[in-house]
């Protein structure tokens, strides 16, 4: 068995290859010049220039955070550059046709057709090409219904009242060092307004990419979802092979103002590094939404990629009666780290939350789960529950729960279960014994594992899932 | 409030220079590392829920040498419990030979104060527990036990050590250690009371033999103006067991750090514990578990039942070695909030590099059981009662686990004392 464990461990992350696209790629730097450029080229008003700014000079105050359960090299800020743009900024595909066939090619090397998927499973797609979008579609048809899905640039343009009136107000400036960092330097994202009790009759979704050579990527995302509206949103991620480490540090809002219901699902597979742990993404994510009264915050999340995984999607539920979901798989193979988890914060009345993860570690990764749940003194009948589960395939990884469990009134109920096993001899002997050889024996078992998660996914993103955990496991039998 | 600095020096004592000369050298690189790492701080990850500002500002200064001497036999007689058949007893730091009972101790159990006997390997000094750290530097006094391989002791012995804050604030640092060889069993009780305002500071080190056995009963009935801090260190060789049960119900402040090595195949850490509090009491539990090698095992239990503006925090870490398979350990905590004040905070962790390991933990938090009560009510038994009977079914499950009967029935009247005076105030 060790012997194929050691074959199948050895394969090569699939989608490694760059696109070769002329960019225009700031010199690597941060100082207040490089932010103040960044704003002009994307046309800002003043008062974002001026936000940046004060972001920038938070930013220098504070500290990389250590206490996460992961090891790097120290990130030189320095040697990054900030801002990467495809080619033709202002002459941009006005529709999918006029898009750069290179760039349509990479999204098919994906496996990701765009215009098929778009057509096909009825998803509009603003397509994230390094910093700038390259292609927004089936815009018109969700104009008709007031949806509002654009980049973030546009929306700064198009909407600057709704942006000033959201933008970090779920997720302060001076949240955290890379949250900070972001305010300064975040080049584009996705801006998502659902009005007044409208349901959104299509997935949204953004597909992310890195790619220019040591260009950091950062991302900023808000999606505001008004009163008694509806929205599900899908984010998928992949990277190509390179070997030195990117860093990308987005921060994702959500706004479910009361009776809103806001979907957010995750699929990421960016670029894990190889055997040794060379090259590889660093990922520093901030999410995290506010549930108003009687709306509901679902982060689903399949995390397979990246070198350094620290994320923590967060809910609060500020309204009573709100709603908080977290379903998360993290996979942990080769040399990766993921240090991922959840804070649910309970504030209004009735509250409640569901946390179910699922760590999966391999090869020589670590998986620690982190997550909080805190029950304010006000959050009469909160509940909450806690389900972590890890499974240890191989014998040099690690899987490390710590959760922090924090309640101030006596009329709630919180608990916390977890548990680590690994795959038993006699399942892989029962599949192997049905004719199943063993990687897929491992693949049906680990999908198994993982069932209550990916049937939170919506349907396309449950088979993209099932097939990359699939992919990622060929690495990882034990 | 005096500054940091000031308060290293004050725990220090300026240049006391006391114990037996063999520990002198010790001292003496304990008190530079302690300098070094200084008084804790809310600050630090490991005090960030339990913020050490109630201990400092007690402003205690070490013991005095010679004593107070005002343990009497009568308050010794209501200390001692019923199965008890040998005791020591130390009133603030300083043995009371008056007072302990040591007559007829089986032959191969060796048990003297610590200051006035053989002179003790004590280990390396901490390097990173700044209050353990000080008592590396401060202890006075307390228990070496040396249990020779093969003895079976079928007595009860109980340590205990009173606190008295009649004429200042003492600091009393209490320094154990005890030794069972291969195949030796001990039935052993460690109990912390007091009266006014002090700051206990104990450490006690266990090293148990190969197929030792060590029953621990450790009760913590401290004044409720004064800060308790523990720590209890066991290393465990092959097939060796440790039953620990820890009944935490005194202190303002309390904490308690429990770290158990298990470097040898087979041993067995079962950890029991249970805090009550109430008013502003503030109770806290870290626990270590370390599985280093193969084929240990390791049990958790821990409940809380917090009461009024008390606060419970409960930090258990399992660390399961690269090497440790066919480990299987268990954390469990519970806690029961009797009041919209009180606030608990629990991280139950598990690290884990093994994976052909049982690991499991759980936590909750809840009220007591709204539909138990009614059930209660509905068969004739009123509100209060019923309450009294459901908070004790919850705290009996650990009670049922004490190692013998007489330390139950004491710890059943002690609780039994506790929920009734919380009801009275509650009317």
């Amino acid at each position: 068995m060790s012997a194929e464990i050691a074959e199948l461990t050895k394969k090569e992350y699939e989608h490694g290859f760059v696109t070769e696209i002329e960019s225009e790629t700031l010199p690597p730097g941060l100082d207040e010049d490089v932010i103040r450029k960044i704003s002009a080229i994307k046309g800002e008003p003043a008062w974002m220039t001026e936000w940046r700014l004060k972001a920038f000079s938070q930013w220098q105050k504070m500290k990389e955070p250590d206490w996460p359960h992961v090891n790097y090299p120290p990130v030189d800020y320095q040697a990054i550059s900030y801002y990467s743009a495809p080619k033709r900024p202002e002459d941009r595909p006005q529709s999918l046709d006029e898009v750069d066939p290179v760039l349509l090619e990479t999204y098919e090397k994906l496996g990701i057709p765009l215009h098929e998927r778009a057509k096909l499973a009825g998803v509009a797609v603003d397509a994230v090409f390094d910093s700038v979008s390259v292609a927004t579609t089936f815009k018109d048809k969700l104009h008709e219904l007031g949806i509002i899905f654009c980049s973030f640039s546009e929306a700064l343009r198009e909407h600057p009242e709704l942006v000033k009136k959201y933008l970090a107000s779920v997720v302060p400036v001076t949240d955290n060092f890379f949250a900070a960092l972001n305010c300064a330097v975040f080049t584009d994202g996705s801006f998502v307004y659902i009005p007044k009790g409208v349901k959104c009759p299509m997935e949204l979704s953004t597909y992310f990419r890195i790619n220019e050579a040591s260009t950091g990527q950062f991302e900023r995302t808000l999606i505001v979802a008004d009163e008694g509206s509806e929205v599900s949103y899908l984010e998928g991620c992949t990277a190509p092979m390179r070997d030195e480490n990117q860093l990308h540090a987005a921060v994702v809002e959500l706004v479910a103002l009361p009776g809103a219901r806001i979907k957010y699902s995750t699929v990421q597979n960016w670029y894990p590094g190889d055997e040794e742990g060379r090259g590889g993404i660093y990922n520093f994510v901030t999410k995290r939404g506010k549930a108003y009264e009687n709306s509901r915050i679902s982060w689903t999340q399949v995390e397979t990629g990246s070198a350094i995984t620290w994320k923590y999607p967060s809910c609060i539920l500020y309204g009573d009666n709100s709603v908080g979901e977290f379903y998360s798989v993290a996979l942990a193979n080769l040399r990766q780290q993921a240090d991922t988890g959840t804070k649910m914060i309970h504030i209004g009345k009735n509250t409640r939350s569901t946390i179910i993860s699922k760590g999966i570690s391999a090869g020589k990764g670590q998986n620690a789960y982190r997550g909080l749940v805190q029950i304010m003194k006000n959050a009469e009948g909160a509940r909450n529950y806690t389900q972590c589960d890890s499974l240890l395939i191989g014998d040099k990884c690690g899987a490390h729960t710590f959760p922090y469990i924090d309640v101030r009134n006596t009329t709630s109920q919180v608990e916390h279960e977890a548990s680590t096993s690994k795959i038993a001899e006699d399942q892989l002997f029962f599949c192997q014994q049905r004719g199943m050889d063993m990687e897929e024996s491992v693949s049906l078992i680990v999908n198994g594992f993982c069932k209550e998660v990916f049937r939170e996914l919506p349907m396309e993103f449950a088979v993209e899932a099932g097939k990359l955990l699939a992919v990622s496991l060929e690495g990882s039998v034990g | 409030m005096i500054e940091v600095m000031e308060q290293t020096e004050l725990y220090l004592g300026a240049e006391i220079t006391r114990g037996p000369a063999w520990s002198t050298e010790r001292r003496q690189s304990a008190r530079k590392r302690f300098r070094e790492l200084g008084v804790p701080h809310g600050r630090q990850e490991s005090w960030r829920f339990t913020n050490p500002r109630k201990i400092t500002a007690l402003e205690a200064v070490p013991a005095a040498a010679e004593g107070v001497a005002n343990l009497t036999a009568e308050r010794v007689a209501e200390y001692l419990l019923p199965d008890t058949a040998w005791s020591l007893v130390f009133d603030n730091g300083i043995f009371r030979a008056d007072l302990s009972s040591r007559d007829g101790m089986p032959e191969g159990v060796h048990i003297e104060p610590l200051a006035s006997g053989e002179p003790a390997e004590l280990g390396d000094i901490e390097n990173s527990h700044a209050f353990t750290t000080l008592n590396d530097a401060m202890w006075t006094d307390g228990v070496s036990v040396r249990v020779d391989d093969g003895v079976v002791v079928e007595g009860l012995i109980q340590f205990i050590f009173t606190g008295d804050g009649d004429g200042g604030t003492p600091a009393v640092h209490t320094r154990n250690l005890i030794k069972l060889g291969a195949g030796a069993k001990l039935n052993l009780v460690e109990s912390y009371r007091g009266r006014g305002v002090y700051w206990t500071n104990a450490v006690t080190d266990v090293d148990l033999g190969e197929n030792a056995e060590l029953t621990h009963f450790f009760q913590q009935l401290e004044s409720e103006q004064a800060c308790h801090t523990s720590r209890f260190r066991v290393t465990q060789s092959p097939a060796s067991t440790l039953n620990t049960h820890n009944l935490l119900i005194g202190g303002d402040l309390a904490r308690r750090d429990i770290d158990i090595a298990l470097v040898g195949e087979g041993a067995h850490a079962g950890i029991d514990g249970l805090y009550v509090v109430h008013d502003t009491q503030l109770s806290d539990m870290h626990i270590t578990v370390d599985h280093a090698v193969p084929e240990c095992t390791s049990e958790q239990y821990i409940k809380g039942i917090l009461d009024n503006k008390s606060r419970g925090v409960f930090c258990g870490r399992v660390i399961v070695a690269q090497d440790a398979q066919k480990t299987d350990a268990r954390q469990t905590n519970r806690n029961l909030l009797l009041s919209d004040d009180a606030h608990v905070n629990t991280m139950p962790q598990l690290e884990i590099y093994a994976d052909d390991v049982k690991c499991a933990h759980g936590a909750t938090t809840g009220q007591l059981d709204r539909d138990a009560l009614f059930y209660l009510q509905s068969r004739g038994v009123d509100e209060v009662a019923a309450r009294d009977l459901l908070l004790f079914a919850f705290a009996n499950e650990l009670i049922d686990r004490l190692p013998s009967e007489g330390i139950r029935e004491h710890a059943e009247a002690f609780l039994e004392h506790r929920f009734h005076s919380a009801r009275q105030l509650g009317e």
